[in-house]
């Protein structure tokens, strides 16, 4: 065992992984914001076209490889004269991807809740809006919370593909050091570790939320 | 059980005999003239092929080619998955102290690459505050490393990407060993060579202490060398019309 070569490149790591914490959260973000719109508009069938148009973007990005995805919007796109840098295309990939399983997720939760909460705000006289604001979203965000930190767990560790696209996140720095080394078992353990890290603590703070959004309710 | 027991030692038998006679090469067939798949047929084609068959026919050894990625050529010699690695690898990319290395089969120029109508650079010392691409592991790579004041290297995982960059503007200049940029496809009309680099030597990359080998590789080449068919493939693959 020769853990020198992974002490020796820690600074080096440590910066890798907060690039790929930067780009899975910002990535998160706008999937979260594209699932809250699709997923809505997805469950109430506001238009025949529209419902169509959303139906085979999810399908689309569910049907295909991330990597796949990520090789065409970064090196097939410029072909017809999109071009974007490398951590523009890894977040618009990312964030289409899973924006896709996001909006199933909101949809199931929107859907989940009884009628007569819809039923109850109508008859308070509640807009459309403040219905969704106060009383639909609050206890759908409730039924999703552990299936949206599985997502977010999932785009952190699917970050590791967006590393073709020359981006030293933390599984390009780890075979940037193997590719010098030779010590492939230290280092993928590394890896190893601090993706588990990272993802482990999510799921603690999403536990500690879960608890706290059961007790306010 | 029994029955089953003796034919699987049999068959292990056999193949650890059959071993005898065969040189596996491990190769990334991902680097044109050198190794790389025929468009047509799939083969792994290319002057490391042809070289390989032909040190085996002067051994009087099969040889078998194995493909794999280049980042784990090296990894794949130290798990016994073959015998040598003959892939266009150079002194330095292949460390020489954890393996042992044939004498230099081949000179290779590392060039700087830049898009046709790129005109600001015109030798390595216009890298400085741009971004050059190289491919991640290879001997350009380490090269391009020392160079100094570079803004940023962007590191591929294969050349073909680093190109693409190149077209599509996103990165300034591609390092990468020259009979690849001369023998790309439609070369001349997108790119041009501006400036040589240091040259690396590529060897043939055995195991560690597989010094009987080495010796035998090392005959081959000399006499492939003397007797005119190293210079016949030289001519086939490397030369540039």
């Amino acid at each position: 065992m020769n853990f020198n070569v992974v002490y020796d490149n820690l600074g080096f790591l440590f910066e890798a992984s907060w690039l790929t914490i930067y780009l899975s959260f910002i990535s998160f973000i706008i999937a979260f914001i594209i699932g809250i719109v699709v997923g809505t508009l997805r469950s109430y069938k506001i238009h025949k076209l529209l419902d169509f148009v959303l139906t085979s973007y999810i399908e689309i990005f569910r049907g295909t490889p991330l990597l796949i995805q990520l090789f065409f919007i970064y090196y097939g796109l410029p072909q017809v004269g999109i071009s974007m840098s490398s951590h523009e295309a890894a977040i618009l990939g990312l964030s289409l991807n899973f924006g896709a399983y996001m909006s199933e997720i909101v949809r199931a939760g929107v859907q989940g809740i009884p009628k007569g909460q819809y039923e109850a705000s109508k008859s308070l006289g509640m807009s459309n809006l403040s219905m969704l604001a106060y009383i639909i979203y609050p206890q759908a965000l409730r039924l999703t919370l552990p299936t949206l930190t599985n997502t977010y767990a999932a785009i952190l560790k699917d970050s590791s593909l967006v590393s073709v696209l020359s981006i030293t996140e933390l599984t390009r720095a780890g075979q940037l050091i193997y590719v010098r080394t030779y010590e492939p078992f230290e280092i993928y353990l590394t890896l190893g570790v601090f993706y588990f890290v990272m993802t482990y603590s999510i799921s603690i703070i999403s536990k500690k939320l879960e608890k706290k959004l059961y007790y306010n309710t | 059980m029994k029955k089953f027991i003796a034919g699987f030692l049999l068959c292990f038998s056999m193949f650890s005999y059959a071993q005898e006679d065969v040189i596996t090469v491990g190769l990334c067939a991902a680097y044109p003239p050198f190794e790389s798949r025929d468009a047509k047929s799939g083969d792994i084609v290319g002057f490391d092929i042809d070289l390989a068959n032909e040190i085996g026919k002067v051994l009087n050894k099969k040889i078998v080619i194995k493909d794999a990625e280049w980042q784990a050529l090296l990894g794949g010699l130290k798990t016994n998955q073959y015998d040598m690695i003959l892939s266009a690898m150079s002194r330095q990319e292949a460390g020489e102290n954890n393996v042992n290395l044939s004498n230099t089969y081949y000179l290779l120029n590392d060039v700087i690459v830049v898009k046709k109508q790129n005109n600001k650079i015109t030798s390595k010392q216009d890298l400085k505050n741009k971004v050059v691409g190289v491919q991640l592991g290879s001997g350009s790579e380490q090269i391009v490393d020392k160079l100094k004041g570079l803004k940023k290297v962007a590191r591929y995982n294969y050349n073909p990407e680093a190109f693409l960059d190149l077209k599509h503007e996103r990165i300034d200049a591609v390092v990468v060993g020259y009979a690849y940029a001369a023998k790309q496809k439609n070369f001349k009309s997108e790119y041009k060579i501006v400036d040589k680099l240091a040259p690396s030597e590529l060897v043939v990359v055995m195991k560690k202490d597989k010094d009987e080998l080495t010796k035998q590789i090392n005959m081959a080449l000399t006499k492939l060398k003397s007797n005119g068919v190293y210079d016949k493939l030289v001519q086939k693959w490397l030369e540039v019309k």
